[in-house]
């Protein structure tokens, strides 16, 4: 193998491709990169099993080949070099690399390609085209809502469901909810039902910042692995298996007290009862006040550490309803209002069931969370 | 006082006493009884956890009219016709002991007809007397009834535990027997309310399925191997499925449920590695032996056996579970919980990157701060963490290790004990509420407990017959397992008798389970908090089982080491 490009097209390609290498694994190969020529470009690929990135770069070809190399030592030297043309050669019978740039020399020695685990291949069955600017918002809006233990494994993933013209992203754990509902372009032909692992859908979110062309999405006919394809980026993520709850039970279908708020008032107020709130268990309480005739309603927030003290925020809120009252875990409200902003609207029926929370002025979004009992 | 031969009938009760000693053991001697006979049906009904009724019901042989008094007195038994049949034993009871150690602790009627019989017969024993045989209405089959256990030996009384724990017992026993037994049909009332019923359909994993549900017996995997001597079979469970106790650890020798430290050790060693330390696996194991080969007769609950080839059956019992696990190695989905767990790396850090150390301790400004309640532990200052494991702290007096896990642990237990007198529970209610079945023995401590878990924050309703929906847990627990904890909070109860160290390990079960795990990377902030909470400690130094929390490396240690003085 030998091939040309520029050190600015590799640097950036292993910076996207180093986010599957295997840190930890039991395969010392996955912590290598795969080199490989393609056509007139360079392929970079790596995987640890569960994400596979694959990153394509120009690069003049004067030799076929393909190799692997360890990332620890590939990666940050690329990032020191200057940027300039850069020339990588492999020499087959050592396997070692050497990669010349201006005056710097350096050789890596690497593992063959043929050992490398297969990045696994997805024959189109399902391919939906989904904008890129709304998937990240969506993303933004639900990963977080995903479970970090492992006791149920498929609330570790993001739920995708795309039907007719919506596709709807979902995650939950055991407490709280997130659903956002995205437009497509056409209908889907079937009902399509899938887990991404919530890691995976991270990573997806931030390759999303850079591009502003649809992503491709395409699901295997086994529904046991999806590609998303974005310009000179191909990432396959093996899904979760397993039923996902049907979430839609769990949306409240009415409430009996809605106050609107601003979304920074809310969260700064909630940020303040952190403060004392995290010396126990997280309780905030809300308290809401209906409007008075002239006199606009009120969101109370109130947290309180035992044997310190606690603080108390009013909140100008327009309330729709009787006076209500509900304590929540201060962390799932940080999270949620941290990706929403103007104002957003509170729906809340008693103490001791489930709260909402909807951006007003949009429909495509809501979140639930479970209350805390608490004695009031 | 001279020397006198005791009164046959105190003889008696005190005999009784080694067969006797609880409700449990009254009913696994009829269960041996109905099962002698031929049982394809048993039932076994309970009043006030036995001590009120034991009523033993099965469709066996029957008891002839003729015989019927004389199956109330000792050492009659149809088992053994001679001293020679001793060495090989195949039926359960054998000694004759069961019924009349009965008469003397309790009131019994025995009301059986066998199969040539036109009508039954009945005879009762009251206050240890045997009165005469009267012809009755019967099924074929016997049934035996035993009254006011113990009501004629206080002593005895006073040792038993609480009733639900005695009912908990009984429902063991009787799970025991479903399992060895899977071809009877056995069912188990408590006070009116049917708590285990198994099919009697001759299918180990569906008698498996009314002890320990169907979900936990659907993925149990099949053992057999057997050599000359002897053959193992049964079904255990995945390394994925265990247990805080060895009471899931059920073995039976001839299909005689036995206690053996040694082959629970046998099952546990055949999940070497697989296993989280302390966790213990579910297994369900008959191993087949000539009765030969037996010794039952060690002690009168006949739990206990000598085993001729010990050794062997050892390495037997171990390489059917080893090969079973093995073989679902290969299996996909599973490669994590097989891999070893990663031992901890010791990094050095870069020395640059340390915190330029020992400037005196960041002033304490603000002149006067508010009291801080029991301020035991000195200010410290982290410097950072070491294998994943330990934090790294610096105080007036020297260098503090702490034990991140312990300091965690003891921080929450305080926490919870605090919430818990406070009656102030904090709960967080479950988007999805879970269900789960537990065991007839768990749901017996349930029926007593409940309140303790409430006051724990747990919130817990009946779904159907015998499952239940988790509702909510405690706060601190939220992001942790709840049912495990649940359900090792009941086998805590099972074990432990008396109420306070009941509570105590309630709380130490749920601070043990929500504590941050040895092996978690933290961030500085996470560290500086709770060394903060742990300073803020009723006892800082000890987590709640009683290890160190820290380590004390003075200033003068430091000094001597270094030979700076």
């Amino acid at each position: 193998m030998k091939v040309t490009c520029l050190q600015e097209n590799l640097a950036k390609g292993l910076s996207v491709v180093s986010r599957a290498v295997a840190s930890r694994s039991t395969l010392p190969i996955t912590a290598n990169v795969l080199l490989t020529t393609d056509n007139s470009r360079l392929k970079l690929a790596a995987t640890n099993l569960e994400i596979a990135l694959s990153y394509w770069i120009g690069a003049k070809i004067e030799e076929e080949g393909a190799i692997t190399v360890p990332n620890k030592f590939l990666t940050p030297f690329v990032d020191s070099l200057p940027n300039d043309r850069m020339e990588l050669e492999l020499s087959p019978r050592s396997k070692q690399v050497k990669i010349e740039c201006g005056r710097n020399t350096a050789t890596i020695g690497g593992m063959d390609a043929g050992d490398f685990p297969p990045i696994p291949t997805v024959q189109g069955d399902m391919l939906l085209y989904i904008d890129p600017v709304a998937l990240r918002k969506a993303l933004t809006q639900v990963v977080f809502a995903a479970a970090s233990d492992d006791s149920r494994p498929v609330l570790q993933g993001v739920h995708l469901l795309a039907e007719g013209t919506r596709l709807a992203v979902a995650a939950a754990d055991g407490f709280r909810l997130a659903v956002h509902y995205l437009q497509l372009s056409g209908p889907v032909d079937e009902k399509l039902e899938i887990i991404v692992p919530a890691k995976a859908m991270s990573e997806l979110n931030r390759l999303l910042a850079d591009t502003d062309q649809p992503v491709e999405m395409l699901v295997n006919a086994a529904r046991s692995s999806v590609l998303f394809r974005l310009p000179s980026i191909e990432m396959v993520v093996q899904l979760l298996q397993g039923a996902y709850p049907d979430y839609n039970r769990l949306i409240p279908q009415n409430y009996t007290t809605r106050s609107v708020v601003p979304v920074s008032e809310f969260l700064a107020s909630i940020r303040r009862a952190a403060i004392f709130s995290r010396e126990g268990s997280g309780i905030v309480r809300l308290q809401v006040h209906p409007n008075e005739d002239l006199v606009p309603g009120k969101l109370e927030v109130q947290a309180k550490a035992e044997e310190i003290g606690g603080s108390d925020d009013r909140i100008d809120a327009s309330v729709d309803g009787p006076s209500a009252k509900i304590a929540f875990n201060s962390r799932y409200l940080q999270d949620v209002l941290g990706v929403l902003d103007g104002q957003v609207a509170l729906e809340v029926s008693s103490p001791s069931l489930p709260g909402v929370l909807r951006p007003v002025g949009s429909d495509n979004y809501l979140h639930v969370i479970m209350p805390m009992f608490v004695s009031w | 006082m001279p020397i006198r031969v005791l009164p046959p009938d105190v003889a008696m009760r005190i005999a009784a006493g080694e067969v006797v000693e609880r409700p449990a053991s009254a009913a696994k001697e009829l269960i041996d009884n109905a099962i002698d006979a031929g049982a394809t049906r048993v039932s076994v009904y309970l009043e006030q956890s036995g001590l009120g009724l034991i009523r033993v019901t099965d469709d066996g042989a029957g008891i002839p009219a003729a015989e019927l008094a004389l199956a109330l007195e000792r050492h009659a038994t149809s088992k053994l016709d001679g001293g020679s049949g001793l060495d090989a034993i195949a039926t359960l009871g054998f000694r004759g002991e069961a019924l009349p150690s009965l008469v003397a602790a309790a009131d019994i009627d025995l009301t059986s007809r066998t199969a040539t019989a036109a009508a039954g017969a009945t005879v009762r024993a009251r206050d240890g007397r045997i009165e005469a045989v009267r012809a009755a209405a019967a099924p074929l089959g016997t049934t035996v009834s035993v009254r006011d256990l113990f009501a004629r030996q206080p002593a005895r009384r006073k040792f038993l535990r609480t009733p639900a724990a005695e009912a908990g017992q009984v429902a063991q026993v009787v799970s025991h027997y479903a399992l060895a037994y899977p071809e009877i049909a056995f069912t188990l009332s408590v006070d009116g309310r049917r708590s285990l019923s198994s099919p009697g359909s001759n299918d180990a994993r569906a008698a498996a399925a009314a002890v320990y549900g169907a979900g936990t017996a659907a993925g149990l995997l099949e053992i057999a191997a057997e050599t000359q001597a002897c053959s193992v079979r049964g079904l255990i469970a995945q390394p994925s499925v265990t247990r805080a106790s060895r009471s899931a650890i059920t073995l039976f020798i001839n299909r005689r449920w036995v206690q053996s430290r040694r082959l629970a050790y046998a099952v546990e060693s055949g999940y070497e590695t697989l296993l989280m330390t302390g966790r213990r696996p579910l297994s369900i194991i008959d191993i087949t032996v000539d009765p030969a080969e037996v010794d039952v007769n060690v002690h009168p609950a006949k739990t206990e056996v000598r085993l001729r080839s010990e050794g062997e059956v050892f390495r037997l019992v171990q390489s059917a579970v080893r090969s079973a696990l093995v073989q679902l190695a290969v299996a996909p989905g599973l490669r994590g919980l097989i891999d070893p767990p990663p031992a901890p790396v010791w990094r050095l850090p870069d020395p640059t990157a340390l915190p330029q150390p020992v400037t005196p301790l960041p002033p304490v400004t603000g002149g006067e701060q508010p009291p801080i309640p029991k301020l035991v532990l000195p200010v410290l200052r982290v410097v950072g963490q070491a294998g994943s494991t330990y934090i790294i702290t610096e105080g007036p007096e020297g260098l503090y290790l702490i034990d991140q896990h312990a300091a965690h642990e003891r921080v929450l237990y305080e926490r919870i004990v605090q919430a818990r007198s406070e009656r102030r529970a904090e709960t967080q209610a479950l988007l999805d509420p879970i269900a789960f079945e537990p065991s007839p023995a768990q749901a017996a401590m349930l029926a007593e407990y409940g309140q303790e878990l409430a006051g724990l924050g747990f919130v817990l309703e009946p779904f159907g017959e015998r499952a239940l929906l988790l509702r909510a847990v405690p706060a601190g627990l939220a992001g942790h397992d709840p049912i495990r904890a649940v359900t090792e909070y009941l086998d805590a109860v099972l074990a432990e008798a008396a109420p306070v160290e009941r509570a105590e390990r309630a709380a130490m079960t749920l601070a043990c389970h929500a504590a941050v795990r040895a092996g978690k990377v933290m961030t500085g902030e996470e560290m500086r908090e709770l060394v903060r909470l742990l300073e803020r400690a009723e006892a800082p130094r000890t987590c709640p089982h009683g290890r160190p929390t820290m380590i004390h490396v003075s200033a003068a240690a430091l000094e001597r080491e270094f030979g700076r003085r």
